[in-house]
């Protein structure tokens, strides 16, 4: 497995390592090249001054009018420097005494005027030589037919001396440079242990939290504080993802625990039914038949499909679509349904939905609230209640307000009203309720941007508003005060 | 043995009296809390099968209330909620069993017989009589090495009265436990149903088992 800190460590210490041998590289270069030049300089100018000593006398002798005292380096046989002098025909005119009989090279290319070269010295010696190529002056004694006659013959010097000091200098230099280098990188290969070591113990916090994660419970969080600003974006993303986990899995739990509590009873109901009917085949009265089968699959049916719906809403991924719905004309069309219910408990019914009203919105959801409003109203109205349902709207919201007479519910029932299986009576009274109509009415009423709340208007009014946000109106023909449509009966 | 039924659901009220009937209780039923609680206070009943969630009166109320009030009737809890937690609520609040739903009517008919035989302080699931043998698991009932039959509501009077066996059990008490409200004021049902009980665990050459204590009822025992 490739771990990004040995990486970082190979990597910043190569790195350094590099940088300091072009450094000491470089730097030894410098050294070498002043030291080199400073010879070659005093080489040069040796070489000089020997050149300036030189002359040519009447006879064509060539003489180095030098003494030993002016110009010690070459004499005797222990001095360090050395000079030879050869005459245009290559034979050698006049060599310093600390050369004794040896002769010196004559250079690498003696086409050239001057050059500057190194070479060893037959006991091997190093020695750096510089080469030049000059007319000797005349002896101003001599007269000028002789001068014209011998002028343009040239003759070569070269002076060497030796650069075993140098060589010695830049060795030790070489040495103090690789040595120190070592150490460097030595501390620098700690340093960039403890510092990489440092610098990634977020990235280890972070690693230890990620292994650290459920899958089943992802109730573990990134630490945000003092995490560097590279990786926060990365925590808070990751914290993120793990709240919609957590979030999704507690819906799914919750879906199953409550399909789960929520069917128990209508499989007990079908179980017992089939058990009785098998054990005593004889004996099944007409409760027995399909027509009780058929109610109970219905109610499981309709549990299973609210609850999928209500996961949806929660979820987010409730898909909606947006058409013209006339609400006058829903509100109309779903009341149809428990018109003869309502007339049954002898319900009073006033309706102020008259003319049209339209909205830009997924008619299906609506109607799903409106169904559910009206019903609630009808079967939790006491017998010859009142229901009253309005469509009224102002610059900012459209409302539809559903009000019914209601016994026993109190100002502390309301924030109940959208929990789910929450009812006023804890009875199961699962073939009419199952207590998911209200949730499932506020999640659609959600997903569509809209806003349903409960309030009791008196101690027996009960009153549900649906408030449409002005946005979702495309054209608006509501009479306010118009007359009711509905049932006989009605009252404005 | 009689059985008080608290359960909301119509559909599961009407399978469970006719399965409990047919085993030979005597069944009353209720379908709120507040009646189911208003019955469960009348004396008589040997079992009380509850379910919780129940309108006006939720079921642990109404469990809770008859223990407060030194009730000592036996009583199932039937119920939706089947978490640790629930159980362990419905126990601690005086319950003597928890069934869940959905659940197979053999077992809430062996768990109610084990909670009847719990109200007569027995066990055991064998009864002996003399030479006659009750076995409440089976239904079964021989005398001589040879099974008797028994009409379902016949055995549940035999059974009650084995498990009182050696008590003289009145007529009234009969009445209560094995006939409910079916029973007409003055009638001679029991009379009737203990003549010909008497004569079916009385075959030829063997001595009777039941016997009347005159005003006062009937004993089951073997006498020397």
């Amino acid at each position: 497995v490739k771990s990004i800190r040995r990486q970082l460590t190979v990597r910043l210490v190569s790195g350094c390592a590099l940088l300091w041998a072009l450094c000491g590289l470089g730097v030894y270069l410098a050294v070498r090249g002043s030291l080199i030049a400073e010879f070659d300089h005093a080489l040069l100018a040796k070489a000089q001054g020997l050149a300036a000593l030189t002359e040519r006398h009447d006879n064509g002798r060539v003489q180095v009018e030098m003494n030993n005292q002016l110009m010690p380096e070459f004499a005797g046989t222990t001095g360090a420097d050395y000079f030879e002098l050869w005459d245009d025909k290559r034979s050698p005119l006049r060599r310093s005494e600390s050369l004794g009989k040896s002769d010196l090279p004559e250079g690498v290319n003696r086409d050239l005027k001057m050059e500057i070269w190194d070479f060893s010295l037959a006991g091997g010696k190093p020695m750096r030589a510089v080469r030049m190529r000059f007319l000797p002056d005349m002896d101003e004694d001599d007269e000028g037919e002789w001068r014209a006659k011998v002028t343009n013959t040239e003759v070569s010097l070269v002076v060497a001396s030796s650069r075993a000091g140098i060589d010695h200098f830049l060795g030790i230099l070489s040495a103090i440079l690789i040595g120190s280098e070592g150490l460097v990188l030595a501390g620098t290969a700690v340093l960039a242990t403890l510092i990489v070591r440092r610098g990634l113990s977020p990235l280890v916090v972070l690693a230890e939290r990620a292994k650290a994660i459920d899958v089943k419970a992802p109730g573990t969080r990134f630490p945000t504080e003092a995490m560097p600003a590279e990786l926060l974006p990365i925590c808070l993303r990751l914290n993120d993802s793990l709240a919609r986990l957590e979030e999704s899995f507690g819906r799914e739990r919750q879906f199953s625990s409550d399909v789960a509590h929520e069917l128990r009873t209508p499989i007990a109901e079908l179980r017992a039914l089939a058990e009785v009917a098998l054990k005593w085949p004889d004996e099944a009265g007409p409760e027995h038949g399909f027509e009780t089968t058929l109610q109970i699959a219905l109610q499981m049916e309709a549990i299973v499909t609210q609850l999928l719906a209500l996961m949806r809403c929660e979820s987010g991924i409730q898909a909606t679509r947006r058409e013209p719905v006339d609400m006058a004309d829903l509100i109309r069309r779903c009341w149809l349904p428990f018109e003869a219910d309502a007339s049954a408990k002898g319900l009073e019914t006033a309706f102020d939905v008259q003319g049209s009203f339209q909205i830009e919105s997924d008619p299906t959801l609506l109607s799903g609230i409106f169904s559910n409003l009206l019903n609630n109203a009808v079967d939790y109205s006491p017998v010859g209640g009142r229901i009253e349902v309005t469509l009224s709207g102002d610059k900012e919201y459209s409302r539809v307000i559903v009000r019914n007479s209601v016994e026993d519910v109190t100002e502390s029932d309301l924030p109940n009203f959208f929990n789910r299986y929450w009812r006023k009576d804890t009875a199961r009274d699962a073939a009419v309720h199952n207590g998911l109509g209200l949730p499932l009415a506020r999640s659609f009423a959600e997903a569509l941007g809209m806003r349903l709340e409960a309030g009791l208007v008196s101690r027996d009014m009960l009153q549900l508003t649906l408030s449409v946000p002005a946005g979702c109106e495309t054209r608006a023909e509501l009479r306010p005060g118009g007359k009711l449509w509905g049932a006989p009966g009605a009252v404005s | 043995v009689k059985l008080l039924l608290i359960e909301d659901s119509q559909r599961l009220q009407t399978s469970l009296t006719r399965a409990l009937k047919k085993v030979g209780y005597s069944v009353d039923v209720s379908g709120d809390g507040e009646d189911g609680l208003w019955r469960a206070r009348q004396p008589g009943y040997d079992a009380i099968i509850l379910d919780l969630m129940l309108p006006k009166v939720d079921g642990l109320t109404i469990l809770r209330r008859l223990r407060t009030e030194g009730a000592q009737t036996h009583i199932l809890i039937l119920t939706a909620r089947d978490t640790v937690e629930d159980r362990v609520k419905g126990l601690a609040s005086g319950a003597d069993d928890y069934l869940v739903k959905p659940f197979a009517i053999d077992e809430l008919l062996a768990r109610v017989q084990a909670l009847c035989r719990r109200s007569y302080g027995s066990k055991a699931t064998d009864l002996a009589i003399g030479d006659m043998r009750v076995n409440m698991s089976t239904r079964t009932v021989m005398r001589g090495g040879r099974v008797i039959e028994l009409a379902a509501r016949e055995y549940r009077l035999l059974e009650y009265l084995a498990l009182r066996r050696g008590e003289v059990v009145s007529r009234a008490d009969i009445e209560t436990h094995i006939y409910d409200s079916e029973v007409e004021p003055m009638s001679n049902v029991v009379d009737s149903a203990i003549s010909i009980l008497r004569k079916k665990t009385t075959p030829p050459g063997f001595a009777r088992l039941i016997h009347t204590r005159r005003g006062l009822g009937y004993m089951l025992e073997a006498l020397e």
